[in-house]
C-alpha cells in the first residue's frame, strides 16, 4: 500500500482545526481540543495539513523510499 | 505473488491538497491489486499538472506533447497488443487541444483506458477556464465570469463510442480504484472522468463542494448500465446521457455505460489481417543472424527488379 503515516505532536497542537478544514480526505478529527488522525489510511500524502498548521505540529512519515525527502513532510 | 511497489522515489511536486494525489493513490492501488507487470504496462500522458503522473508511477511511461497522448497510446497498443495502456490527461489536454484524438479513440474502440483529471481550469498556466468549466462561473484567476459553455465529457464519450464510461471522485480513492480496475479489465476503449478539486485556481469546485454533492450510482438499486444485447444499446445510452447532465445539488459518480456488443480495433484488424494479434510489429524480427538486415541490397534488387530502372548519371 502507498502508505503515509500522519503524526500530530499533541504538545504543540492548539486545536485550531485548520488541518481538519484543509484535509481533503478528512483524516483528522478534533477530540478534546486536539487534532487526532482518526482515519490514517485515507491519507494520500498531499501535505495540505502541513502547510496550514500554524504551530508545526504535524509530520507525515512517508515510506522508506521517500526518506531523502523527509524534510518536506515536516512543517518548518 | 509478492506485492510490488509501483511508486518511484521522485518528489511529487503538486500543490498541497491537490486532487491528483488521490488519483495517484488510486492508480497505484489498482495496479498493485491487479498485479500488473511493470514491463507490460505503459502510462502515456500529455501536458498539464495531471500529466506529470508517469514520473511518479514505476511502470513504463511516456510524457508526450500537448493533446496527443491518445495518438501515442494508439500507436503503442497497436504495435504491441500485449501491453496494458493507460492514458492520463487533464480536461484541457484531452477535450481542448486533444478533442479530435479523444473522439477518434471512441470510434476505433481500441483497448485503452483514458483517465481524465477534470478540474475545470488550466492549472499549469495560471488557471484559465477549461472546456469543462460551466458558463457564468467565476474562478479566482478569471477577471469576469466564464463566457463559454461547458462540455459534458460523459455525453461526448458515450456518443463518440467509448464502451466503458464512468465518473469518479479524486478523494474517494477506494471507489476510484475499483473503477480503474474494472476499466483495465474491460475489453475496449474505457473512459473515466475524475472530478478533481484544484486548490490553487478553482475556488468554486472545491473538495468541500464535491464531498457534499457526490453520490454513488452503484448504490442505486434501479441503475443498470450494462448493455448486453445490441437492441439494448440505444436505450442504455440515452439513459446514461440523461444521467450525465445531472449536476448541481447532486452529482452522480460510478459507471454510466458499459457496452459488451462492440468489437475492438484489434478484432477488426485480425479479421482483415489473420496473422495480426499473433505476429505484431513489436514481436516481428528485424534482423537475420543478429547483425544482418532482414532485406539487404541484393535481396531488395531481386524483389523489385521489375521496377528498378537505370538512369544516366549526369
Amino acid at each position: 500500500m502507498p502508505g503515509y503515516k500522519v503524526q500530530v505532536d499533541t504538545s504543540k497542537c492548539i486545536g485550531c482545526a485548520q488541518c481538519y478544514v484543509a484535509c481533503p480526505n478528512k483524516v483528522f478529527a478534533i477530540i478534546n481540543k486536539k487534532s487526532v488522525p482518526v482515519n490514517p489510511d485515507a491519507c494520500v500524502g498531499c501535505r495540505a495539513c502541513i502547510v496550514k498548521c500554524p504551530t508545526n505540529a504535524i509530520t507525515i512519515v512517508p515510506r522508506d523510499i521517500y526518506a531523502h525527502y523527509a524534510r518536506f513532510y515536516k512543517s518548518t | 505473488m509478492v506485492p510490488r511497489s509501483y511508486k518511484t522515489d521522485l518528489w511529487i511536486d503538486w500543490c498541497p491538497g491537490c486532487g491528483n494525489f488521490g488519483i495517484l493513490t488510486a492508480v497505484v492501488k489498482a495496479f498493485e491489486e491487479l498485479g500488473l507487470d511493470p514491463s507490460k504496462t505503459v502510462i502515456v500522458s500529455g501536458i498539464g499538472c495531471s500529466s506529470k503522473i508517469p514520473h511518479f508511477v514505476n511502470v513504463n511511461g511516456v510524457h508526450t506533447i500537448h493533446g496527443r497522448a491518445i495518438a501515442f497510446a494508439t500507436g503503442i497498443k497497436l504495435a504491441n497488443p500485449e501491453l496494458t495502456v493507460v492514458v492520463h490527461g487533464g480536461d484541457g489536454d484531452l477535450l481542448g487541444i486533444g478533442a479530435g484524438h479523444f473522439v477518434t479513440l471512441g470510434r476505433r474502440n481500441l483497448d485503452i483506458v483514458v483517465i481524465m483529471h477534470n478540474n475545470g481550469v488550466y492549472g499549469l498556466t495560471k488557471g484559465q477556464a477549461s472546456p469543462t468549466l460551466p458558463m457564468g462561473v467565476k474562478t479566482k484567476a478569471l477577471v469576469k465570469p466564464n463566457i463559454q459553455q461547458a462540455l459534458n465529457p460523459i455525453a461526448l464519450a458515450i456518443s463518440a463510442g467509448y464502451t466503458f464510461v464512468a465518473r469518479g471522485y479524486a478523494f474517494d480513492s477506494e471507489h476510484l480504484k475499483n473503477l480503474i480496475k474494472m476499466a483495465i479489465e474491460h475489453k475496449g476503449a474505457a473512459f473515466i472522468d475524475v472530478l478533481q478539486p484544484c486548490v490553487t485556481f478553482n475556488d468554486v469546485f472545491t473538495a468541500e463542494y464535491y464531498r457534499k454533492r457526490v453520490y454513488k450510482l452503484d448504490e442505486q438499486p434501479e441503475w443498470n448500465p450494462v448493455a448486453e444485447k445490441p437492441e439494448e444499446r440505444v436505450e442504455k445510452m440515452i439513459k446514461a446521457i440523461e444521467k450525465s447532465f445531472e449536476w448541481g445539488e447532486r452529482i452522480p459518480i460510478g459507471i454510466f455505460y458499459i457496452d459488451k456488443t462492440q468489437s475492438t480495433l484489434e478484432e477488426r484488424y485480425s479479421q482483415r489481417i489473420p496473422l495480426y494479434p499473433s505476429i505484431h510489429p513489436a514481436k516481428s524480427n528485424i534482423t537475420r543472424d543478429v547483425d544482418k538486415p532482414l532485406i539487404d541490397n541484393n535481396m531488395f534488387e531481386k524483389i523489385f527488379k521489375e521496377y528498378i530502372v537505370d538512369v544516366e548519371h549526369i
